[in-house]
């Protein structure tokens, strides 16, 4: 009877892990469709998209697409020596994960402009002290004529005052004793550290990946999605619980603002000192895109951090075009910049109605430079698109670039 | 408060164990009653006192309506019991709503009245309207009267079902009260069932629902006629399963701990009439609105007009029941419009021998329940106005957004209701019960009170791969933020 039991028992046992296996098989499955980002350390760049592994992700718009080595947005790289060499510099917005490679300004803008390459860099969570502190590395590794960093107030105030950012990132702060004291306990990246009278900016050195993480990226390919997923609900879910301070019970649902907060994110940094640093980490050679908030009311109102930073750029010599130029013409059309079917309407990153007009207001922005000889080369003297090589020529696996700097 | 929070989870867990541990029937009675108080006060304790006093007024009412022979004195104790609960409810949650109206009107005149300031005590036009049931079936005779005022404090606080019903009445629940409580492996099984698929509602649909119907009815102005009917569409959606998601969950705690609650709902949106719709939408405050509101107004038996005003009377103040707003007015006398043209609809049609096509039914009531989602969801009149204007194509907004969830989850929601139809209507068919669901492991389970619904009988690889996917799809897919209840607010 004891044994007739046991095995009675064993085989519930069994269905029921087969049973938990399958659902997490689909949730596997379920998992790879809908976010699939494989990542990896980079010395220069940080935690980044993994080079020529296809990504895609439909949390947050529905993007797909491929990086290279040099954590480039796009499946093969120019051919050297192509000129002029436009950089695109920044963060989540130029990763652009939501959208697809053909859906992204870059790839639109350098359509645009016919041959003239367009490299567009993004690093999720880069902020003005990142552009600064690895701008040598930048200019040395993709040699650009002319650098695009599209902006938010944010890019200049809290995200590049950020010390908590990890590993990879820099930030800024002031030289005073304060603030040396509650520096955090990681090591400081000396040689990186750019100093201009009160203002410093750190850069933090990427740890090295621990072996969970090692070990999933490695021997658990399948699983990856799934473990990544959970990674990113875990984060999320901490996030949640250190921001959670409202009281168990609350009523009244709160109606969401598609207006978007207007609070100045700039306020109280000193923006003249991080625009002079970043004139001069790029010489001058620099135009900030600034990607103002939208009233879906008011598309053409203009907000008091973008006068300021308009002002500041122009003093410092840096060129500053702004994506609230396009409004009008997106609201005539009824697009909001911001926001994707799968997410809310005027929030998060830019849509592909953005990346659009993102490329148009370059793309004459580039021609007045053309006409102002500020660039190497004309655009119009740049080989047409016809003469790029195939992919297999040089592929994004192709380490050329990065030779001489690792 | 919030069932889906992990705190509730924990708070549950800790009283069913408490519920196991406990001897006795009156121990256990008491422990309730404490964890209902000590759920009620996590809220705010001030207003704990209120649904004390409320408890004792009225079992102190229903004792000298049993105890008095008196046709008057019962009558003067029922008037008590009622002015009581009623004006409680008039100044907390109607006596803004009066100030504003009256200083609105005599505003011009330089003459106004200031605002009360009072917090809505949560639950209190669910646990009125329980315990004015109460001391109505006393007085009516249909029950006797509750001896023990624990008993009887028990039943208004009991926590599963206090903040949002359903609404149970005394001749439902007091009975339950003499026998024995505390979960067993069958109550455990069924409840959890029933909790989990009210928790894949809530937090798959309805707060995903929520964040598309939040920005559109936000701001109705800004959007085109596609995406406010997808706004519109998505409300429909949230209410549902936010609503039913929590009866589910009340139900579910309920029947774990021992106590069994009425159905709430019952795939209203299959309703082929909205007289059907009413039959299976909020089921229990249907039936209350019936039972001591339109049958004591006369109900059917005064001819054809006074049926009409009724059946108008009665929706209109079940949507001032709702809340202290004109839009809730206006959402009733909809609906109490639509049941009297229904009502002449079948009279008139009945004659002629001609009878409506179900699916023309079915699409006719949907579009208007849907339609009448939009002056109880929008913030106040003149958005509703915007609403309507924008739905019929009028003066709408350029603004386009069609959100991808939406799709998903009427999809989904058309696949559960489909399959859910399946099972009540083959409910009782061998193919059904030993084939479909024996491979699934389920078994029907139907409770002359708490409805049919599916229960897992014994662990098989299909049954256990289902309620494992939708754990995880809680796990991965459900919003972080907490979202209340909707009628929490009520």
């Amino acid at each position: 009877v004891n044994q007739k039991t046991t095995i009675k028992h064993a085989y519930t046992a069994a269905k029921f892990a087969a049973g938990m296996s399958l659902a997490l098989l689909t949730m596997n499955l379920a998992a790879a469709w809908i976010y699939d980002l494989p990542c990896a350390p980079s010395s220069l760049f940080g935690d980044v998209h993994q080079a020529g592994r296809r990504f895609h992700q439909r949390i947050e718009g529905n993007g797909s697409g491929v990086f290279t080595f040099n954590c480039v947005r796009r499946a093969t790289l120019p051919v050297p020596g192509q000129k002029p060499v436009v950089l695109a510099l920044g963060n989540s917005y130029v990763e652009a994960t939501q959208v697809g490679d053909d859906q992204h300004f870059a790839h639109l803008l350098e359509q645009r402009l016919g041959g003239s390459p367009v490299l567009p860099v993004g690093v999720s969570s880069y902020s003005v002290a990142d552009y600064i502190v690895k701008a040598p590395a930048f200019k040395k590794l993709f040699q650009p004529d002319w650098v695009i960093i599209p902006v938010r107030a944010a890019s200049f105030g809290t995200n590049a005052w950020n010390s908590n950012k990890g590993g990879g990132y820099a930030f800024f702060t002031r030289m005073n004793h304060a603030s040396q004291t509650t520096t955090p306990d990681f090591q400081l990246n000396a040689e990186a550290a750019v100093a201009d009278g009160s203002v410093q900016v750190f850069s933090v050195p990427l740890s090295k990946p621990g072996w969970l993480s090692s070990m999933i990226r490695t021997k658990c390919p399948f699983w990856y999605p799934l473990l990544d997923f959970t990674y990113l609900r875990k984060a999320e879910m901490e996030a949640w619980i250190a921001g959670h301070d409202r009281p168990w019970f609350h009523g009244a649902v709160g109606a969401p603002n598609v207006d978007q907060q207007t609070v100045d994110e700039t306020k109280g940094y000193p923006l003249k000192k991080e625009m002079k640093l970043l004139a001069k980490a790029y010489d001058g050679r620099l135009t900030l895109l600034f990607l103002p908030k939208f009233d879906p009311r008011d598309p053409a109102k203009e907000m008091e951090s973008e006068k300021t930073l308009h002002r500041l750029a122009d003093k410092a010599g840096v060129r500053f075009v702004s994506l609230r130029e396009k409004f009008p013409a997106l609201a005539e059309a009824g697009h909001a910049p911001y926001g994707f079917g799968n997410t809310r309407f005027n929030s998060g990153h830019w849509n592909c109605y953005a990346h659009e007009a993102a490329a148009d207001l370059l793309f004459e922005e580039l021609r007045q430079l053309d006409s102002l000889r500020k660039l190497a080369a004309s655009i119009a003297d740049a080989p047409k698109r016809i003469d790029l090589p195939e992919a297999r020529e040089i592929s994004v696996l192709s380490p050329q670039r990065t030779e001489g700097l690792e | 408060v919030i069932f889906t929070s992990a705190r509730y989870l924990v708070f549950l867990a800790a009283i069913l164990l408490l519920l196991a541990m406990v001897p006795g029937r009156e121990l256990k009675k008491r422990l309730l009653a404490g964890a209902s108080c000590l759920f009620y006060a996590a809220w705010d304790w001030r207003y704990l006192g209120l649904l004390l006093a409320v408890s004792v007024i009225d079992y102190f009412c229903a004792a000298r309506i049993a105890a008095n022979r008196s046709p008057r004195a019962r009558q003067s104790w029922l008037a008590a019991s009622i002015a009581s609960n009623l004006g409680m409810l008039a100044y907390f949650k109607y006596c803004n709503f009066f100030v504003e109206n009256f200083n609105a009107l005599t505003g011009i005149f330089g003459f106004t009245l200031p605002h009360a300031n009072a917090l809505l005590p949560v639950g209190i036009s669910f646990y009125t309207f329980k315990t004015m049931s109460y001391t109505i079936d006393v007085y009516r005779g249909h029950i006797e009267r509750c001896r023990s005022w624990l008993d009887y404090a028990t039943f208004i606080t009991f926590f599963p079902e206090l903040i949002a019903g359903p609404i149970v009445r005394a001749s439902v629940f007091l009975p339950q009260m003499r026998r024995q409580i505390g979960p067993t492996r069958e109550r455990m099984v069924s409840g959890m069932s029933l909790f989990l698929l009210g928790m894949a509602k809530k937090l798959l649909i309805a707060d995903r629902m929520a964040e598309i119907s939040d920005t559109i009815f936000a701001s109705p102005g800004i959007f085109d006629t596609a995406t406010v009917w997808c706004g519109a569409a998505a409300y429909a959606l949230q209410i549902y399963c936010d609503f039913s998601g929590y009866s589910d969950m009340a139900i579910g705690s309920a029947r774990m701990i021992g106590y069994d609650l009425p159905e709430n709902f019952r795939m209203p949106y299959l309703s082929k009439s909205i007289a059907e719709f009413w039959r299976r939408w909020h089921m229990t405050l249907s039936a209350w609105l019936r039972d001591y509101l339109y049958i004591p107004l006369g109900g059917n038996r005064q001819g054809t007009y006074l049926t009409y005003r009724n059946l108008f009377l009665t929706m209109l103040l079940g949507g001032l029941w709702h809340g202290a707003n004109w839009n809730f007015v206006i959402w009733g006398g909809l609906h109490g419009s639509a049941l009297a043209v229904n009502k002449t609809w079948r009279k008139f049609f009945a004659r002629r021998n001609w009878v409506m096509p179900a699916a023309l039914g079915w699409l006719l009531t949907l579009l208007f329940v849907v339609i009448c989602w939009v002056p109880f969801r929008s913030a106040n009149l003149g958005d509703t106005v915007l609403m309507f204007k924008a739905m019929a194509g009028v003066g709408a907004g350029n603004y386009q957004w069609l959100p991808t969830w939406l799709f998903w989850c009427l999809g989904l929601c058309a696949l559960a209701h489909w399959l859910g139809w399946l099972v009540e209507k083959y409910a009782g068919a061998d193919w059904l019960k030993r084939k479909s669901l024996g491979y699934l492991g389920l078994e029907i389970r139907a409770h002359q009170l708490s409805g049919m619904w599916l229960v897992p009988g014994r662990v098989t690889v299909a049954g256990t791969y289902l309620v494992a996917l939708v754990v995880l799809a809680i796990l991965f897919f459900a919003p972080l933020d907490d979202n209340p209840f909707i009628y929490f607010q009520f």
